[in-house]
């Protein structure tokens, strides 16, 4: 088979690194500074943001100079899989420190790095992705916002779409054209990092079908971006994305988001369990070791500078199946009745994981445009 | 997967190559024992492949990365014998210090644990059983573990076959048999995990050849005036299977660097339910994108699905596996979910 995963050996360090952020959430608990919960690396909160700021436990790959913790993607891994089967709120840091702080130390001019990466690693900066559009979603090269070249920088027209947290943002990265498509489409794209209320940013929430304001549409009117804000070169932006992506896809974070539920699931099924229920938890739980594995290789691969884009698609096509799987067997199985009037308790947390189970297999890539990766790493595209 | 697995796993490719072409597997008459091809597989060590080097770091798992690479090899090319059965009574032939056996033309097979029909003094279902040698059967007994050693010529044969057409005989020892006796700590739940892993590990191989003849197909077969492969739902499904055998391979992968015997049956469990489990996913997709083709007995399609259909019920379909992993996740609580699926179990958990 042409995917493997090749499985990681984690340091030392990594297993002393775990210890510590166990210690920190039970601490946290203890302090009642959160309630665990599924989904939670959409859950913004800002106090417990900047706890795993003070504590060190955000920015763990950026480099040193700029405050990051100068470690590999083994270890940073180890941080974000405990605080997701924590359930803890690192909705506010998530992006920062999973794709966009990485993007930045690797394409941002040093003024830029030292502007944002600091504050980053502190907790005290969220960042949007400006990638979607009304009419560019899954065909994400067909964005429309323009990028016009002004002295000394750069001015954004456009409308993006489905853009988490834009609202109380602190910066977005917005994907704009600026120059005419030439071979491909994917020519003539650049990425920039824009200040959330810089003038002309507009951004106006969109309710989801949870109830929820996650996400937002965002008007760029003429905002003009300086020089050092272009990531990357002009007519870069389309591999900036592509790079981008094998860290959006291949995380915890794409098979965790309902284990808060599943590990409530075997407390409550517990030791006398009937056959047919230890076989459905029993499933759910071999297949997430399974991708668990798959993961960690993947945090390793990027470790030694690979880019593995089609396992990546993997990880998170059979991940985000495997969070949708979660709430179903908590029905049939367990027989609990989805109840969003139940406070905190586990009909609630039901509710929730189940109105939010359709941008699991929605948001940073649908299923089907991850199996066209598959296909084209396969040669059938 | 360990450097060394992967060369053993090369030797065994260039051997299948050159002794046993799909060909073989395919004009083979059912049941037939391919001999020329035991004795290259055997003259090269490989049915040897897991016996431990006897490092007590090893802790009683060493040798199964090599076990598994054979195994699963071997899958890939439709070897038509009991490969499996074969690594693990070396094993436990092995473990046991029976150096009575005569070398040579012996075929000794291990009678590998059937949760659903567990071996007992009735007999046991043997794969390959009428051309063994011996049969090596693990047992509890006085209180501890023995693996019994049968002489093939002390049983009755009753020839049995799976799904696929290989042969899956009832062994019953006769009422005067006299089998070698060997305390061992290795129980019959150890063997069953053993067998487990490399069913599966066989199961990654037969996966990796059926996806390999439906791309093959779809990248050549032309309708509508473009190869099936152009076809965005075909290709949707080639893109399912492949991540299902990924899921599968990474499993047994995984199990294959257990480093004791409790991760080691956590993982076996592991490996062998998302392997039987991708079964459904992988040959449905398989069939479909082949067509008719695919389900004649000329196109060599059914040499591995048919396989498929018949390990994933062996050493344990998915649904026992499943139930398995559940009852351990279900003895170590909420709590105890997070470090199981990090590091395995503690201990390992008892088979009901």
């Amino acid at each position: 088979m042409r995917f493997r995963f090749e499985a990681p050996a984690f340091p030392p360090a990594a297993v002393q690194l775990r210890d510590a952020v166990r210690r920190f959430l039970a601490e946290q608990q203890a302090a009642g500074a959160y309630t665990p919960h599924s989904n939670s690396w959409m859950s913004y909160d800002a106090a417990f943001t900047r706890a795993c700021g003070l504590a060190g436990f955000i920015g763990l790959t950026l480099p040193r100079e700029y405050g990051g913790g100068g470690r590999s993607a083994l270890e940073r891994y180890v941080v974000y899989e405990e605080m997701l089967a924590a359930g803890a709120p690192v909705g506010m840091h998530w992006i920062a420190d999973r794709q966009s702080g990485p993007q930045i130390a690797r394409n941002g001019t040093d003024v830029v790095r030292r502007a944002v990466l600091p504050r980053i690693v502190a907790g005290q900066c969220c960042i949007g992705i400006g990638m979607s559009e009304p009419d560019a979603g899954s065909d994400l090269a067909a964005v429309r916002t323009t990028g016009t070249r002004v002295e000394g920088g750069w001015r954004l027209r456009g409308t993006k779409l489905w853009t988490s947290h834009a609202h109380r943002a602190d910066f977005l990265i917005v994907l704009a054209r600026t120059a005419p498509p030439q071979a491909t489409r994917h020519d003539g794209l650049s990425q920039f990092l824009v200040h959330a209320r810089a003038r002309g940013v507009a951004t106006h929430p969109i309710r989801d079908l949870t109830g929820g304001t996650d996400f937002n549409e965002v008007v760029l009117d003429d905002v003009f971006v300086h020089d050092d804000y272009l990531l990357g070169t002009a007519g870069d932006g389309w591999r900036l994305v592509t790079q981008e992506l094998a860290f959006e896809r291949s995380g915890p974070d794409r098979f965790l988001t309902t284990f808060p539920l599943l590990a409530q699931m075997v407390g409550m099924a517990g030791p006398a369990a009937d056959d047919t229920t230890a076989e459905a938890l029993g499933e759910l739980v071999g297949r997430m070791t399974a991708l668990r594995h798959m993961s960690t290789a993947i945090a390793h691969a990027l470790d030694e500078g690979a880019s593995p884009l089609a396992e990546a698609a993997i990880v998170k096509d059979l991940g985000s199946a495997l969070e949708r799987a979660v709430p179903e067997v908590a029905r049939q199985r367990l027989a609990v009745r989805p109840d969003p009037g139940a406070g905190a308790r586990f009909p609630a947390q039901l509710a929730d994981a189940m109105l939010a189970s359709p941008s699991f297999t929605l948001r940073g890539g649908t299923r089907e445009i991850l199996r066209g990766i598959v296909a084209r790493e396969l040669g059938l595209r | 997967m360990t450097a060394p697995a992967d060369l053993v796993g090369e030797s065994v490719a260039r051997l299948c190559a050159k002794h046993a072409p799909l060909a073989l597997a395919q004009e083979a008459v059912a049941g037939r024992f391919e001999d020329a091809v035991w004795d290259a597989f055997r003259e090269a060590g490989l049915l040897d492949a897991m016996v431990d080097d006897g490092s007590p770091a090893a802790d009683g798992v060493g040798g199964l990365a090599a076990a598994v690479s054979v195994a699963r090899v071997a899958a890939h090319a439709a070897v038509p014998l009991p490969i499996v059965e074969a690594l693990i009574a070396a094993r436990l032939r092995h473990e046991a210090g029976d150096d009575a056996v005569a070398q040579g033309a012996h075929v000794a097979l291990a009678a590998l644990p059937d949760a659903a029909a567990p071996a007992s003094k009735h007999g046991a279902r043997v794969g390959w059983g009428r051309h063994a040698s011996s049969i090596y059967v693990p047992v509890a007994r006085d209180g501890g573990y023995a693996v019994l050693r049968y002489d093939r010529a002390a049983a009755t044969v009753e020839p049995g076959e799976d799904i696929a057409g290989q042969p899956r005989d009832l062994l019953r020892p006769r009422a005067d048999a006299q089998p070698a006796v060997f305390t061992t700590q290795r129980t019959p739940a150890d063997v069953l995990a053993w067998g487990a892993l490399l069913r599966a590990a066989q199961m990654v191989g037969a996966m990796d050849r059926t996806f390999e003849l439906a791309l093959e197909h779809a990248n050549t077969r032309v309708q509508f005036g473009r190869p099936l492969g152009k076809f965005q739902m075909v290709q949707q499904m080639l893109a399912i299977q492949a991540a299902e055998i990924a899921a599968a391979t990474a499993a047994v992968d995984l199990a294959a660097a257990a480093t004791d015997q409790a991760s080691l049956h956590y993982y076996a469990a592991v490996a062998k339910g998302v392997a039987s489990a991708a079964v459904r996913t992988v040959c449905d997709c398989a069939h479909q994108v082949t067509g008719a083709m695919g389900y004649t007995r000329e196109f060599s399609l059914h040499l591995f699905t048919r396989r498929l259909w018949a390990w994933r019920d062996d050493c344990g379909s998915e649904a026992h596996w499943h139930a398995y992993l559940g009852r351990t996740a279900l003895a170590g609580g909420a709590a105890g979910l997070w470090p199981l699926i990090v590091r395995g179990p503690a201990a390992p958990v008892e088979h009901a």
